[in-house]
């Protein structure tokens, strides 16, 4: 059971974060790993909120939040898979309660970047309201414009989460009445997470060049000696 | 006031992209009466990190006398320019290995996972802030922008090496700390890889369909496997 506390915390963290992923400071607060530990522990579950923040961010990891291209919504969707898996973990088991958390986190990112679609398109109406203005108000109306820009983009983002999580978890809880309690093994999902992930950063990384080899072998020898050192 | 260029894309539009942005950061330094005409409302679009260097490099221009053509010139030329060379150094190298970086050490050091909030927290804003704010320094200096985008460009060029040699790591480490309870695991990875590969080359946005369908693979292999 979500409190209301706790879903006004949300609100709040989810107009921060998803202000941060478009309008600024963007300090990367609105990375999947960063929402979800954060998101966890507002709702009392910082392991399924740093499981939801993997999953997330080995699936969105290569998605650049560059001005015109169109990006998930990846801040909304962690929290809205986290409010999602906090709400059904009672009933259903914490392992399938992540496995529907994982997939309203992956549609309501989706979804989400339709939310910022009409986010930028609303913004398009601040410039003729500074340009009403005349010599150095304008720089003043600039200002402000910039201030409610990013609050309006803070409101879109913490009601989109609230609408998402809602929707999510109704939906997941249709869906999981029919599928066997045998599904509910998220062991199974992150290797198959992890090759995406890593799929995604070779492409990103990847220059063709045979000298790259040795890089990614460098940094699996060290991964291998930090092992048997016994660092992790 | 370099950091002021961080809600440059507060106000982002289609339309106009970061015109409010550039005008709201470029007054603060040159005075709200320098932004009276409509020319420093015209659509204006750049990188945010990059940015530091291109609106204080603008400023000292208009300062050293440049009529409107010279500046919306160097406007053009510097924004372009700058901003190809920052998203590839901010957003398409430094934040995915930042991501990477932070999802290893959560996964690798599970006991200790607000190690891995912090590791991508500081992979990506120990180099973008220092960055800025030098680049701030170099644009009021009037410092030549050719030599600042060859060095934006060859941080990018450590960067993606750090990110090959990060994915390497990650993909020992996942596996030697962590088998995932079953033996198949990295017959998995592998195919995950195998299927990821092609698809987010051909359609390079498609990682929320690719993931949803690693979803519907778990589903349907835990309910044969049992």
């Amino acid at each position: 059971m979500i409190a209301i506390y706790q879903k006004a915390a949300f609100f709040g963290l989810a107009a921060l974060l998803g202000a941060d992923q478009t309008a600024g400071p963007q300090v990367m607060l609105s990375q999947p790993v960063v929402a979800g530990m954060i998101g966890g522990l507002v709702v009392g579950q910082p392991i399924l909120g740093a499981l939801i923040g993997v999953a997330a961010q080995l699936a969105w990891n290569g998605a650049a939040p560059v001005g015109s291209l169109p990006n998930p919504d990846v801040s909304g969707g962690v929290l809205a898979g986290i409010l999602t898996t906090g709400r059904l973990s009672e009933h259903v088991g914490p392992g399938r309660a992540i496995l529907a958390g994982l997939a309203v986190t992956l549609l309501a990112g989706w979804a989400g970047s339709a939310i910022i679609l009409l986010n930028r398109r609303l913004n398009a109406r601040w410039t003729p309201w500074v340009l009403a203005a005349h010599g150095p108000a304008r720089h003043r109306r600039a200002q402000q414009a910039t201030g409610r820009a990013w609050l309006l983009t803070g409101t879109l983002s913490g009601t989109w989460v609230l609408v998402a999580a809602a929707l999510g978890s109704r939906l997941a809880h249709l869906l999981l009445g029919w599928l066997p309690v045998s599904t509910g093994n998220m062991s199974v999902w992150y290797p198959f997470g992890w090759g995406l992930g890593l799929a995604g950063c070779v492409l990103a990384f990847w220059k063709d060049r045979a000298r790259d080899w040795a890089w990614i072998l460098g940094g699996a020898l060290a991964a291998g000696a930090l092992k048997v050192a016994g660092a992790y | 006031m370099w950091e002021r260029t961080h809600f440059l894309q507060a106000v982002f539009s289609y339309e106009y992209k970061q015109n409010i942005g550039f005008a709201a950061v470029y007054g603060e330094l040159a005075g709200p009466e320098s932004v009276a005409g409509d020319e420093y409302f015209r659509p204006f679009n750049t990188n945010p990190v990059t940015s530091s260097f291109v609106i204080p490099f603008l400023a000292r221009l208009r300062e050293q006398g440049a009529g409107a053509e010279e500046f919306e010139r160097a406007k053009a030329f510097l924004s372009t320019s700058f901003a190809a060379t920052g998203d590839r150094f901010a957003w398409f190298l430094l934040r995915p290995l930042a991501g990477l970086m932070g999802a290893t050490v959560l996964w690798v050091l599970p006991g200790a996972s607000w190690l891995g909030v912090l590791t991508l927290l500081l992979v990506y804003n120990g180099p973008q802030l220092l960055l800025r704010s030098r680049l701030w320094r170099a644009g009021s200096r009037g410092d030549s922008p050719a030599a600042e985008v060859q060095r934006i460009s060859r941080m990018s060029e450590t960067v993606r090496r750090a990110g090959l040699a990060a994915t390497g790591f990650a993909a020992v480490a996942v596996l030697a700390r962590e088998p995932f309870g079953h033996p198949e695991a990295v017959g998995f990875m592998a195919v995950a890889i195998l299927i990821s590969l092609p698809m987010l080359k051909r359609f390079p946005r498609s990682g929320t369909w690719i993931a949803l369908g690693f979803l519907g693979l778990t589903l349907t292999l835990n309910h044969g496997l049992r």
